[in-house]
């Protein structure tokens, strides 16, 4: 330790940092919250099944038919009211999610849709959530006092 | 990828003030409902293939409608017309030459009928559909509804039906007649067609779970 | 006398005192009370006074310019009524001026100047309502109006909804299809007042959330005052020339109706003659002489649904639309009429239209069918830099 440390400090003091461990320590910039508003950042679909059992079924059948439709049709007209049955849900799925319409009906899922989500943080805002910009500085603090390439000396906001 | 989903409707018919016309005899002659918008607004002009005569019929209409070539339905409308023609000389001949009164019977000898039963027979269950998924096209099977698939069996047996009478040794006519009579027995290159599809479909249900 | 009186230029002479100028509606206030509220006042008790008198001196005006017309058109006074009035001006008076504003009119005065907007006030001249600050006073009484509805009609469903003592029919959405709401012009008409196209908006918005509401259709009546049918504009219920009247032949003595219509580019005059025996003659062309059978059966078509066949003899002669118009430059004369598909429902259409007045019973049926329409369908203009109308060329990297 004694004969390599001060080559390594030389090298790093010529490196221009610090020997020492560096300390971290936090400032609220933002509120710790959550914001009052979600983005629709995929379109809203509806967990729908893709009727796997039923057209495994169908499959099943044709294959064992020789692929003749004809004595498949019962297990064609469950997979097709499959299908109808999971069109119809994601249509009012996506009539519920376009209109943001809570309470029960429609959005029987698990979560919530973006737009129900907006809905209600619309009624409950966040408490003292901030506006933006949160904390506008002069200075960047690893900028020189001298440096002022973009005239921040002139800006509203904290001196840093 | 997807350019536009929405089509723009220019349409002459201004969609607030007309709606549709009826023109079936039968419901022509029923009082109109109270509430029917068509009580105050306008009607749709009558197309042109739409003239209620008593032997005009949904699916042969629309069976001309898919064989129509360069607008020339006038042409494809003999082509049908001279198929069922050909069907019902020949069921006549095979009635004929029937010797019980049960395989008489068994002989159906409405052209009509018989031919909507071939087009029914060949319904496919399934479509197949490109779908993108991450770069690679995939040949997905989706699920269709009936007038969509009664479309692709119309489709289907025009296309077979053209291809053979491409090289002018039989005329498409005589090849639709044989096709119509074959399918109506649930047999001929159109039902063979449709199970090649279904084949296809059965290979391609891996990807199943693409549809979305 | 007759007064030619352009309805443009009339607006400036009588124009309102400036809104919030009060006066009172029947002036006999005494002077000391006018002094006191002002200038303004004063103002508008002359504007009124003014305007009382002009239209007292217009209307004896009119009275006296009607007996000399009447005495000029040898009419008795009594049958001069405004559309008299009317043909008699476009008599005396002929004019090439395309615009109808332009044109001289004769007309009750009430009718053709600009209104005076009176105010309401109160035994210290003070304007009566308190609406009347916000200077819109009908408009924002009409904005309350709706609004108290929609509460009452929210109200009334949350009440009802789910009770059995109640009109199901009257918990559902107003039924206002085949109508639309009277243009901006029309409302100002209707509430005598000027206002904004942002306040018309606004009307137009509150209009629109009572009804969407359910429940809204207690409120129809209400709506339908400010709505007009939208096919309003024709006064039948039938698109394109309406049925024409019964004339009776002077050589045969049969019953006949007459018709033009057109389709696409052909135009054609359709005579339909009562009793005959289902004989066609278009252009001297007999109905068998058509090739394809679709036009045979766009032809029989009207005889069909009217169950009329062999009643009526068609005689009908067409000319093409586009060779009428005059020559353009760079362009060729087309002279054709329509073929197998134009020129009989061309036909159809008059065909149809003239059973419709011969054998009226079966109008309903006929219009139901869509046989009374005309087809306003045409061949849509080719677009610059592509080979159709939607067809686009296609599209090729190199």
């Amino acid at each position: 330790m004694f004969t390599t440390s001060p080559i390594f400090k030389e090298r790093a003091l010529a490196r221009g940092k610090s020997i020492y461990p560096k300390i971290k320590t936090f400032s609220e910039i933002l509120p710790l919250a959550g914001k009052n508003r979600v983005q629709a950042g995929q379109k809203q679909r509806a967990a729908s099944s893709s009727c796997t059992q039923e057209l495994q079924a169908l499959f099943g059948c044709l294959k064992k038919w020789e692929f003749d439709d004809k004595p498949c049709a019962k297990q064609h007209s469950s997979y097709m009211d499959c299908v109808h049955k999971g069109a119809e849900e994601a249509a009012e799925y996506m009539e519920a999610a376009k209109k943001g319409t809570l309470g029960d009906g429609g959005s029987s899922g698990k979560s919530m849709t973006s737009a129900q989500f907006n809905k209600i943080m619309k009624l409950f805002p966040q408490p003292d959530l901030g506006q933006q910009p949160y904390r506008q500085m002069k200075r960047l603090p690893t900028q020189s006092y001298a440096e002022d390439t973009f005239h921040r000396k002139h800006w509203a906001g904290k001196r840093s | 990828m997807a350019l536009r989903r929405s089509i723009r409707v220019c349409n002459m018919y201004d969609p607030r003030v007309f709606r549709e016309p009826i023109t079936d005899l039968k419901e022509l002659r029923k009082p109109l409902d109270k509430d029917d918008e068509r009580n105050f607004l306008f009607v749709k002009a009558m197309k042109s293939d739409e003239t209620p005569t008593f032997y005009k019929d949904r699916v042969i209409d629309k069976m001309i409608r898919v064989c129509t070539k360069d607008g020339q339905k006038e042409t494809a409308r003999q082509n049908v017309q001279n198929a069922l023609e050909i069907i019902k000389r020949r069921q006549y001949k095979a009635w004929k030459k029937a010797e019980t009164e049960e395989e008489r019977k068994t002989i159906e000898l409405d052209a009509f009928k018989v031919a909507k039963q071939g087009i029914r027979n060949c319904h496919p269950l399934m479509k197949l559909q490109g779908v993108t998924r991450g770069g690679t096209t995939y040949q997905v099977p989706f699920p269709i509804e009936e007038p969509e698939a009664e479309f692709r069996a119309m489709k289907m047996m025009r296309d077979i039906c053209r291809q053979r009478a491409k090289h002018g040794e039989t005329h498409f006519k005589d090849i639709l007649a044989t096709e119509l009579l074959a399918a109506s027995q649930n047999e001929g290159s159109t039902i063979q067609a449709k199970q090649e599809l279904h084949k296809t479909c059965e290979a391609n249900r891996a990807y199943a779970h693409y549809r979305a | 006398m007759i007064r030619f009186i352009s309805r443009r230029s009339i607006g400036t002479t009588m124009q309102a005192a400036s809104m919030a100028s009060p006066m009172s509606s029947n002036s006999d206030i005494d002077s000391s009370s006018v002094r006191k509220i002002g200038k303004a006042l004063e103002t508008y008790l002359k504007h009124s006074k003014q305007n009382i008198a002009m239209m007292e001196k217009h209307r004896s005006e009119f009275e006296t310019g009607k007996r000399h017309l009447a005495k000029m058109m040898s009419l008795d006074i009594h049958e001069l009524d405004q559309k008299a009035i009317d043909r008699a001006i476009e008599y005396l008076f002929p004019s090439g001026l395309t615009d109808p504003n332009a044109r001289p009119v004769m007309r009750p005065p009430d009718e053709i100047l600009p209104r005076f907007q009176r105010f309401e006030f109160d035994e210290e001249g003070r304007p009566e309502g308190s609406r009347f600050f916000t200077l819109n006073p009908k408009i924002y009484g009409l904005l309350s109006e709706i609004g108290m509805k929609t509460q009452s009609v929210m109200k009334f469903y949350d009440e009802h909804v789910g009770s059995r003592n109640v009109n199901k029919n009257d918990l559902d959405v107003a039924n206002l299809s085949g109508s639309q709401w009277i243009t901006h012009e029309k409302m100002k008409k209707k509430l005598h007042e000027k206002f904004s196209n942002e306040m018309y908006a606004q009307i137009l918005i509150a209009f629109e959330n009572l009804a969407q509401l359910q429940g809204s259709s207690i409120e129809h009546k209400f709506l339908m005052e400010y709505r007009e049918p939208l096919t309003a504009s024709t006064g039948s219920k039938l698109f394109g020339p309406s049925i024409p009247t019964v004339q009776i032949c002077a050589e045969t003595n049969r019953r006949y109706a007459e018709v033009v219509t057109h389709c696409k580019d052909t135009r054609t005059t359709v005579r339909v003659f009562d009793a005959g025996k289902g004989k066609f003659n278009i252009d001297g062309i007999d109905l068998h002489d058509f090739r394809h059978l679709q036009s045979r059966e766009i032809l029989l078509a009207p005889f069909i649904v009217s169950s009329t066949l062999g009643r009526f003899d068609v005689n009908a002669t067409s000319v093409s639309i586009s060779a009428e118009t005059p020559e353009a430059p760079n362009r060729i004369q087309k002279t054709s009429i329509g073929g197998q598909s134009s020129l009989p429902r061309a036909v159809r259409h008059g065909t149809s239209l003239c059973i419709a007045a011969l054998n009226p019973e079966c109008t309903e049926k006929l219009r139901l069918s869509g046989l009374l329409t005309l087809d306003p369908r045409k061949k849509e203009r080719s677009k610059v830099n592509q080979p159709g109308a939607r067809a686009k060329w296609i599209w090729k990297r190199r």
